[in-house]
This record gives C-alpha cells, sequence and structure tokens, in this order.
C-alpha cells in the first residue's frame, strides 16, 4: 500500500508542481497589480465621485460596472480586490458584482489574447465570448440586485455622507503630501495583498491536487453527441483547471481540435467568472452560504447561455 | 515559532518575502528563466509585478511604525513560503515531461505554412515546431520519405511498442498548468538503451505508424522516424516549445 502511494507521488508530483508553479507565477503578480488598482481608487477616488459618477438607475449602473472591466487591464484574480474597494466606496452590490464577473473577458488583454489565439475564427469566437459573457454578467448582477440573492446592509445617507467627509479630508491632507500619498497606496497595497494571497495559495493548491486527480482525458472520454453535455464538460474543465483569463483563450483554442465548439464556449465563459481557486478566494470576502449561491447562480446562468448559443456559434465558426 | 502579533518580526518577514518576490519577477523575466513557468508574452506584466513588489520592500523598510492594519494571519506568509519553496523546487523535480502525454489531443489546424517544410530536410527550428509537428501529424503520408533532423528529451509509456521512444518537447501555451508533451515517435538507433530525458538529436527519415496513442484501443496512423543516427546533446535547446 505504502509502495504503491510513493509510486503515485512520484509519478505525479511533476504535474503537481507545474501546474502549482504556472498558477502561482500567472496570478500572483495579477493579484499584485490588481491590490495596487485597488489600493488606488480606495485613497485616490473620493467616493461621492463615483457614486456620482454611477448612474442612479440600477440597470444603467449594472451596466456601467460591466463595462468599466473594458478599462481596466487586470484578469480575474486582480478584479477581486478593485471590486471590493469598489463596494467600500459605496457602490451598489450587483454593480460590483457586475464588474467582478465582466472584467475578466472585457478587459483589454483578454479581448486581444481572444482574437489573437482564435485567428481564422475572430469574428465568432471573439464576438460570442465577449457577448455572452457580459449578457452573463448581466443577467447574474440583475438576479443579484431584484432577487436579493446577497444582500448585505446597505449603508445609510448618513453614513456614506460621514465616509465622503473623512476622505475629503484625508484627499485636502494628501494633495499636501504627495509623498505620504504613495506610501498610503503602497501600505494599503501590501495590505490588500497579503490578506488576499493566502486564499489564492489555498485555491491554487487545490486546483493542482485536482489536476492531477482528475485526468482531463477522462472528461474528453465522456464526451457524447449532447451540445449540453459538451458544455458541462468544457466548464468543469475551467473550473479544474483554473486558468488566467488573460491567456486562457489559447488553451481553448487548443482544445478545439478535440472537443466541440460547445466544450470550448463553456471553457471560455466559465473560467474567467469562476474556478477553484477563485471560489477560495471569494470566500474571503463572501460568506461561504452566499458564496454557494453565487457559484450556483454563475454556473447555471454560464451553462443556460452557452447550451442555447453553442450550436449557433459551431455553426458560424 | 512565529507569532503573527509579533509586529517587528512581522514586518521583517515582509521585507524578505516582497525582497524574494520583486527580485525573482526581475531576475526571471531578465535571464529569460520566466519561460520554465510563463509563455514569455506574459513577460512585461512579471516585471511590472516584480517593479511593485520591490516598491512595496522598500516602502516595508522605510516605514517607521506598522499603520493601523489589524495583524495577518500567520498564513499569509507561510502560504508565499509555500509559493516560494514549490516554485524553487519545480525545475529540480523534473520540468521535462512534466505535462501529460496528450499528442492526439493538442493539433490545430496551420494557417502558414512554415519555412522549414520547404527545405530538403525537415530542421524545425523552436518557432516552427509547432507548426511543422501539427503538418506532419496532420498529413503523414505526404511526408513520408523526408529526411527529418530533430531535438528533444527521449520519452516513454509503457504502452508504447518495443524499440520505439517518443523523441518530445513540452508545449507551454500559457503557463507550466497547461503544459502538454509533444513529439515524434522514433525507432532504431541505439535509442533503447537511452534512458527516459536524456536529451538528443535524431537525424532520420520520416515513415508512418500505426499507433494506438490515447491507449484507448482506437489506433492512428501517426509519424515514425526511422533513425540513421543520434547524437547525445549536452548543450540542449528549451525544453519548452510555446505556440506563437
Amino acid at each position: 500500500m505504502f509502495a504503491v502511494m510513493v509510486d503515485w507521488l512520484r509519478q505525479n508530483a511533476p504535474l503537481f508542481f507545474a501546474t502549482f508553479s504556472g498558477l502561482a507565477f500567472e496570478t500572483l503578480p495579477f493579484l499584485v497589480i490588481g491590490s495596487l488598482l485597488s489600493s488606488l481608487i480606495r485613497v485616490l477616488v473620493p467616493g461621492d465621485f463615483l457614486r456620482r459618477f454611477f448612474p442612479k438607475n440600477k440597470m444603467i449602473s449594472i451596466l456601467a460596472g460591466v463595462f468599466l472591466g473594458v478599462l481596466l487591464p487586470v484578469c480575474e484574480c486582480g478584479t477581486v480586490p478593485v471590486a471590493r474597494s469598489l463596494r467600500e466606496k459605496g457602490l451598489p452590490l450587483s454593480t460590483a458584482a457586475a464588474f467582478l464577473l465582466a472584467a475578466p473577458i472585457v478587459n483589454p488583454i483578454t479581448v486581444v489574447s481572444t482574437i489573437v489565439a482564435f485567428q481564422g475564427y475572430v469574428q465568432p469566437v471573439f464576438l460570442f465570448r465577449i457577448g455572452l459573457g457580459v449578457s452573463a454578467a448581466f443577467l447574474i448582477a440583475m438576479i443579484i440586485e431584484m432577487a436579493s440573492v446577497l444582500s448585505d446592509p446597505t449603508p445609510s445617507p448618513a453614513e456614506y455622507e460621514r465616509v465622503a467627509r473623512a476622505e475629503r479630508a484625508a484627499d485636502t491632507q494628501g494633495r499636501a503630501h504627495v509623498p505620504e500619498m504613495i506610501l498610503k497606496v503602497l501600505d494599503h497595497t501590501s495590505h490588500d495583498f497579503l490578506d488576499t494571497a493566502r486564499f489564492l495559495v489555498i485555491g491554487i493548491f487545490t486546483a493542482s491536487l485536482a489536476r492531477v486527480i482528475v485526468p482531463m482525458s477522462s472528461l474528453t472520454a465522456a464526451l457524447s453527441q449532447s451540445s449540453a453535455a459538451a458544455v458541462g464538460i468544457g466548464m468543469t474543465m475551467a473550473y479544474v483547471l483554473s486558468l488566467c483569463s488573460s491567456a486562457d483563450a489559447f488553451v481553448a483554442r487548443s482544445l478545439l481540435s478535440s472537443l466541440p465548439f460547445a466544450a470550448t464556449l463553456g471553457f471560455l465563459l466559465l473560467g474567467p467568472m469562476i474556478d477553484i481557486k477563485n471560489t477560495i478566494l471569494l470566500s474571503r470576502f463572501i460568506p461561504s452560504r452566499k458564496l454557494c449561491v453565487l457559484v450556483g447562480l454563475i454556473i447555471v446562468v454560464i451553462f443556460t447561455l452557452a447550451t442555447i448559443a453553442a450550436p449557433l456559434a459551431g455553426g458560424a465558426a | 515559532m512565529i507569532r503573527a502579533r509579533d509586529l517587528s518580526l512581522e514586518r521583517i518577514i515582509r521585507v524578505v518575502l516582497y525582497f524574494i518576490f520583486g527580485s525573482a519577477c526581475v531576475g526571471l523575466v531578465a535571464s529569460g528563466k520566466i519561460s520554465t513557468f510563463l509563455h514569455p508574452r506574459m513577460s512585461p506584466w512579471i516585471l511590472a509585478a516584480g517593479v511593485v513588489f520591490l516598491a512595496l520592500c522598500a516602502v516595508e523598510v522605510r516605514k517607521r511604525r506598522l499603520p493601523p492594519h489589524s495583524p495577518l494571519p500567520i498564513l499569509s506568509y507561510y502560504s508565499l513560503l509555500l509559493v516560494i519553496v514549490v516554485a524553487a523546487q519545480f525545475p529540480q523535480i523534473g520540468t521535462v515531461a512534466a505535462g501529460r502525454f496528450d499528442l492526439p489531443t493538442r493539433r490545430v489546424r496551420v494557417t502558414e505554412r512554415p519555412t522549414a517544410v520547404e527545405a530538403d530536410a525537415l530542421k524545425p527550428n523552436d518557432d516552427e515546431y509547432w507548426q511543422v509537428y501539427n503538418l506532419v501529424y496532420g498529413t503523414p503520408g505526404y511526408f513520408a520519405g523526408r529526411k527529418i533532423i530533430l531535438a528533444g528529451f527521449v520519452y516513454r509509456e509503457k504502452h508504447f511498442p518495443d524499440h520505439v521512444a517518443l523523441v518530445g518537447r513540452n508545449l507551454m501555451w500559457c503557463c507550466s498548468a497547461d503544459m502538454g508533451l509533444i513529439g515524434f515517435m522514433a525507432t532504431g538507433g541505439n535509442i533503447d538503451s537511452l534512458p527516459a530525458g536524456t536529451w538528443v538529436e535524431i537525424t532520420g527519415t520520416l515513415g508512418v505508424m500505426s499507433f494506438d496513442v490515447a491507449n484507448n484501443g482506437k489506433a492512428k496512423p501517426v509519424p515514425l522516424i526511422e533513425i540513421k543516427s543520434i547524437r547525445i546533446l549536452r548543450d540542449h535547446p528549451s525544453q519548452n516549445i510555446f505556440p506563437q
């Protein structure tokens, strides 16, 4: 028994080490950059400016949250601290959620990598990924808004005013001492990064173990003619592999030769929104019961949209 | 035992961790060794993160006192230590063939004909390896009889036919987490006697064999190199191939 375990470990250690190292080098830099962006927002952007910038109408506010991702070139690990800062600045939860879900898909790096990866397939894949990703993020944020699935206590207008006054005072002081402000930004960056990194590393560890235990070949072998099954398998692969959204299009491109387009679409849509490492990362900020609801909601919406769109997307490709 | 509430010690740990991460990011990019872990196109981001890490290190050094943040759990530091240990061990534990063997599932359509195909002997460089690989696997019969010169490491699996080995490379799309193993089956020479992981340059002729690559009972025609000569490489190219 012991010999079998040792043999298994010897065989699988290189794959585990490769997966863990690769994911760590891929995600931690984006986490620290995301933490820096988050701290810049927290220190430099007044909350009342953000609240004025985002429309009062919830639906338009959610749309603005979706397209805010275009301006911020960070992958899904980096968007988590930024979304947290936006929420702390008083943006509605649904708007922050829309940003959290859409930014990894609509940010310029992901858009360019999808176009480059699918040269020859550019039009359908690019459009389906962005279009369906934005639609899914909007839909999920609207469900969050209307059904209050993740509702948390919204600060009162008086509370917002108190925070805004404190921010204005800090802002005035900060303008007088730029070095102090830089120090403050970096200090927040440091704290945010360290506070979040442990959850990301645990997520990476879990994803690496899953990669060793769940052979991808067994998933592809389970494929049938049903596009729903293919979407499900593509989504499972995305969830287990936990790849960075900035580069997962290249992996998806390689899948096209062996998997139906439906599976590739499921892979491309779910991966940026949620995967093993991100689920654990989000557990830092969202209580587990609400996180389960959110993950379930994402999976159901993506599965439904991808299953409906897959035949059309496959045909177009 | 390190105590998370020992703030001065916590500050020293932060300085050391940020310095290691910052210098690792900058150093790996500068030396080109980042390609062990990531596709080189990610280098600008790693470099930017390295600069941020070093700035965080400088801030921790300059700070007279810790800000009024709540102390972080010790797991925050252990988790980053784990990353350093695993990343440092990865090249030692063996990056050769760390990815799974998945020849049949990784082929894509070739849109540009590589220049190596036009030469008398196929000798793909790293930039063209992936395209040549796809062309030859796509139409193995078309290339039968062509001379080929190929570098790679020796790799075997239990279901390989007798006297046949793979001369392989790692294919990295994005990072080592998605690494797969690709290469050409080869027979002849003294390849039987070479241990797995040995770097070789083989010269031979392309042929075709029927082989159940995925070991699922479905044999397919795949290219096979009949080795004419084999040379052991002490200085070998990067083991990773990065699709363009």
